[in-house]
């Protein structure tokens, strides 16, 4: 039997509730900052690690290039305040509804990056990144 | 706003309805009870994103129009 597959259209990246709207791309990156525990009982030649701490970050790229967004991406960035960001499946209309898919995780993040790439006479293209702050659940 | 013997709050067109829970499986089960409801009505959800707040709590925000 075929596994049901995910497709990228269906994973979306949620910020403050609501499906980011007209990304054209996201990227969730979740990462484990290992320590060597090797020690004298550790046996055929390979390292033993340990979890020391984790880390969790949602990029989402081309996001709705208006004056608008571009404002409070802006006034977010400079208030460094923490903000509800996530990710799940998507349907229904505009494909922003949630589905609770089982994957679907959410968190406290801070805007850190913000990209704005401007080439001439086309819409600009803005990219930010999520860093979370605190558990992912 | 009127709840149902399950806690779960009534249903009205065009108004966001906020659910939470201390677990998100608590949360996808109000949604779940909500859509199945708004089903029977014909109507269509928007939002319904499960978000946590860093703590113990968990929430979502859920708006059911019509199609």
């Amino acid at each position: 039997m075929a596994l049901t597959k995910i497709m990228g259209q269906n994973f979306r990246a949620f910020v403050g509730g609501s499906a980011v709207p007209e990304a054209t791309n996201c990227q969730v990156t979740i990462q484990g900052n290992l320590e060597d525990a090797t020690t004298k009982d550790s046996t055929g030649g390979w390292n033993e690690e340990q979890m020391t701490s984790k880390q969790w970050s949602v990029q989402v790229d081309d996001v709705d290039a208006s004056l608008a967004t571009l404002r409070a991406l802006i006034t977010r960035f400079n208030s460094d305040s923490k903000t509800t960001v996530g990710w799940d499946q998507t349907a229904g209309a505009q494909n922003r509804e949630a589905q609770t898919a089982a994957f679907a995780r959410s968190g406290q993040a801070i805007l850190n990056d913000l990209s704005i790439n401007a080439n001439n006479r086309t819409t600009i293209q803005v990219t930010c990144q999520y860093q979370g702050s605190g558990a992912l659940a | 706003m009127s709840k149902t013997k399950n806690d779960i709050p009534a249903i009205e067109v065009g108004k966001p309805i906020k659910v939470d829970g201390i677990t998100r499986a608590e949360v996808a089960d109000k949604l779940k009870a909500l859509k199945e409801q708004a089903a029977a009505d014909k109507l269509k959800a928007q939002g319904g994103f499960i978000e946590y707040d860093g703590g113990e709590k968990f929430s979502a925000v859920i708006t059911f129009v019509k199609p």
